[in-house]
């Protein structure tokens, strides 16, 4: 049972620091973060969190902020430069 | 025994531990029965317009449409729309027997901290017909619900049928009106049947042999008193489903066994004390329900 806890929270951290790499990537790192945060608290079966899980929250909640904001500013880098083309 | 929330969302998970695998397996060959039901269905019904319009070309001799111009959505006869719907009616039934299934595996999960496969069949062999007429009945409400908006919508048409105008800003106005209202009214009355009856399918899924209107007695004899913590928890799996739409459905499919689960321990807490423990637990491991160390 313990095993499986670690498991969970295991794939958590993974999948949370694969959001703030993937974040960068024009909105898709919010799959793997949202993931990272359904994990880490599907993982929560005492009353802490275990070290792991926590690191998968933490990662997971920074992955979903910076994936839309990267996004966003991918988009804005992407239509300043288009606009440079014209003139 | 009033469990709080926590708790009961606590026990889910710790339950789950380890059958994480079968609930997934059972809620995706369930989302692949649905698709293949309501596929098969349509298929169904363009093949029959279709043969149907082949046909009729035959009767008459015109081959050029039989042959070339098939329009395979515009030429459905009228009756494939009455098969439709009860292939529709077919499968939602279907569908609701394995969502009982689904409810007893919770049941056994957050019970005796297993499950197994083949309890999503459970529904099929323990007198389905009980379950068959109380979706009927629910069909019934919604038809009943709907009756008003639609006498009123035929009143329209008729009127301005027979006075040969144009519907004016008025009765609009008022069709609007009346229409935004009744949706609200019926609303509330959904939620109030929701909270009064909302555990019927897990009732029917933990007892075979309770009729309908008995199970629908009992539940809402249940419900009495917990109304407000089952629409609590109701609303507390508002983050989680926000967290399932961000990873495009992807995260239901751990999350949906969560709710069930904890929705299954909530039922338990409601049940008398006698009820909670099946005579067949063993004793030989440990039960995740009685809360006891061991997790």
């Amino acid at each position: 049972m313990v095993q499986q806890n670690r498991t969970m929270a295991m794939a958590s951290m993974i999948l949370g620091i694969a959001s703030i790499v993937l974040s960068c990537c024009c909105c898709i790192g919010i799959i793997p973060a949202g993931l990272a945060i359904i994990f880490a608290c599907l993982s929560r079966v005492e009353e802490h969190f275990t070290s792991q899980a926590k690191t998968g929250l933490i990662t997971g909640i920074i992955g979903l902020v910076m994936a839309p904001i990267l996004g966003l500013i991918l988009i804005a880098m992407i239509g300043v430069n288009s606009g440079n083309v014209w003139y | 025994m009033k469990t709080s929330r926590a708790e009961l969302k606590m026990r889910a998970r710790r339950s789950l531990l380890g059958n994480y695998g079968t609930m997934i397996l059972a809620a995706i060959i369930l989302a692949g029965i649905s698709w293949a039901v309501s596929t098969v269905s349509q298929i169904g019904v363009m093949g029959g317009g279709a043969a149907g319009q082949v046909m009729d070309s035959l009767r008459s001799g015109d081959f050029s449409a039989a042959g070339v111009n098939i329009n395979f959505s515009m030429n459905i006869p009228s009756y494939m729309y009455v098969i439709l719907g009860l292939l529709g009616l077919i499968s939602s039934w279907i569908i609701v027997l394995f969502a009982v299934g689904m409810n007893r595996m919770s049941l056994c999960v957050v019970r005796e901290g297993r499950t197994e496969i083949s309890q999503m069949f459970w529904a099929f062999k323990n007198r389905p017909a009980r379950i068959i007429l109380l979706q009927l009945l629910v069909y019934v409400l919604e038809f009943v619900s709907m009756v008003p908006v639609i006498v009123l919508s035929m009143a329209i048409v008729v009127s301005t049928a027979v006075s040969g105008a144009d519907p004016n800003y008025e009765q609009l106005l008022f069709l609007i009106l009346f229409l935004t209202g009744y949706v609200i009214l019926i609303m509330i009355v959904y939620i109030l049947i929701a909270l009064n009856y909302g555990l019927v399918y897990y009732y029917m899924a933990d007892h075979r042999d309770e009729g309908v209107f008995a199970s629908l007695g009992k539940v809402h004899e249940m419900m009495k008193g917990n109304r407000m913590r089952y629409l609590v928890l109701q609303l507390s799996f508002i983050g989680w489903n926000l967290l399932s739409m961000l990873t495009l459905g992807i995260g239901s499919l751990w999350i949906m066994p969560y709710i069930r689960c904890t929705f299954a321990g909530f039922y338990l807490d409601l049940l008398p004390q006698a009820e909670t423990i099946p005579p067949q637990w063993d004793g030989r491991t440990q039960n995740p329900w009685d809360g006891s160390a061991g997790f």
